[in-house]
């Protein structure tokens, strides 16, 4: 039903030429297995887009969203995991708990590493928790590449700012890589995923 | 100021953590243990506060702003730890 109100939504900004993906927004996918989707993210919108593009995913959430009232609690109702980025330690471990516990009853877990949206220039380090939910749990990590052009709803971008053209999505997705358990082991990982999706920089 | 456990914290931290290329004497006691200071991250944080509930039987159930205050350096966290373990 959620999917069904989100691809809805982004087929109407397709229509009105504000926001086009470049496949079918019918068109989703599966994963074979359960595995972390761990993207770079240009846009607001990349979690909408991700959730119709894929099935059976629980997305990682920062904790003033899925508390946020503004988007009505959806976040909670849909099961999301809070990120835990309070600051708190126990808040980490319940996130690594839970993403675990959906990851061994067949759902995957969506993850943004950077946190928050992408910056125009530069780039915002990884953080190691999709990559640690992956070695605990023993699954692979896919990495996604994200593109959205021109930059729109990007986070130094006013969200009344939308460009003159139709903003394209395009995105590519990469083989599966197995994560090793330890520390340096998920270090490693998330530093060469980071540089994998590493964004080209463009232009405002 | 107890500098028998802050010593014993430094090995808690290299052992916990697996630092390969960090002595336990080569961690100044007063510098940050995350971002600039040892560059430990919020993972990091976890394993180490599951090390300290194990081998102090403190355990760190901060409120959600003391955490980061708590692991700013291994002084701060001794003296945490003193104030929080039972008395033998």
């Amino acid at each position: 039903m959620l999917r069904l109100g989100l691809r809805v939504f982004l087929g109407l900004l397709a229509a009105l030429r504000l926001f086009k993906t470049e496949w079918r927004l019918s068109e989703s996918v599966t994963p074979t297995e359960p595995c972390v989707i761990v993207c770079n993210h240009p846009c607001l919108l990349d979690t909408l887009v991700m959730m119709v593009r894929f099935r059976d995913v629980v997305c990682l959430v920062k904790q003033s969203y899925y508390d946020s009232p503004l988007i009505f609690g959806l976040a909670k109702l849909c099961g999301y995991i809070p990120a835990g980025h309070d600051g708190s330690v126990r808040a980490h471990e319940r996130m690594l708990t839970e993403a675990v516990d959906r990851l061994s009853r067949g759902y995957s877990i969506l993850a943004f590493p950077e946190c928050r949206r992408s910056t125009m220039v530069g780039r915002l380090p990884f953080r190691r928790g999709p990559f640690e939910i992956a070695a605990r749990a023993g699954v692979p990590v896919i990495p996604v590449q994200v593109a959205c052009t021109p930059r729109t709803l990007a986070r130094e971008i006013p969200l009344h700012r939308m460009p003159l053209v139709c903003a394209r999505y395009s995105m590519r997705q990469f083989p599966p890589q197995d994560v090793p358990g330890g520390r340096t082991g998920t270090k490693a990982a998330t530093q060469t995923i980071q540089n994998l999706l590493q964004p080209v920089t463009q232009a405002p | 100021m107890n500098t028998e456990l802050e010593g014993e914290l430094q090995r808690l931290i290299v052992e916990a953590l697996m630092l390969e290329d960090v002595a336990p004497d080569g961690i100044e006691v007063e510098a940050p243990l995350f971002g600039e200071g040892l560059g430990l991250d919020s993972i990091d944080a976890l394993e180490l506060a599951i090390a300290i509930e194990r081998r102090f039987g403190v355990k760190i159930q901060p409120s959600e702003e003391a955490g980061p205050k708590i692991f700013a350096s291994v002084r701060v966290l001794a003296q945490y730890v003193d104030s929080h373990r039972a008395v033998p």
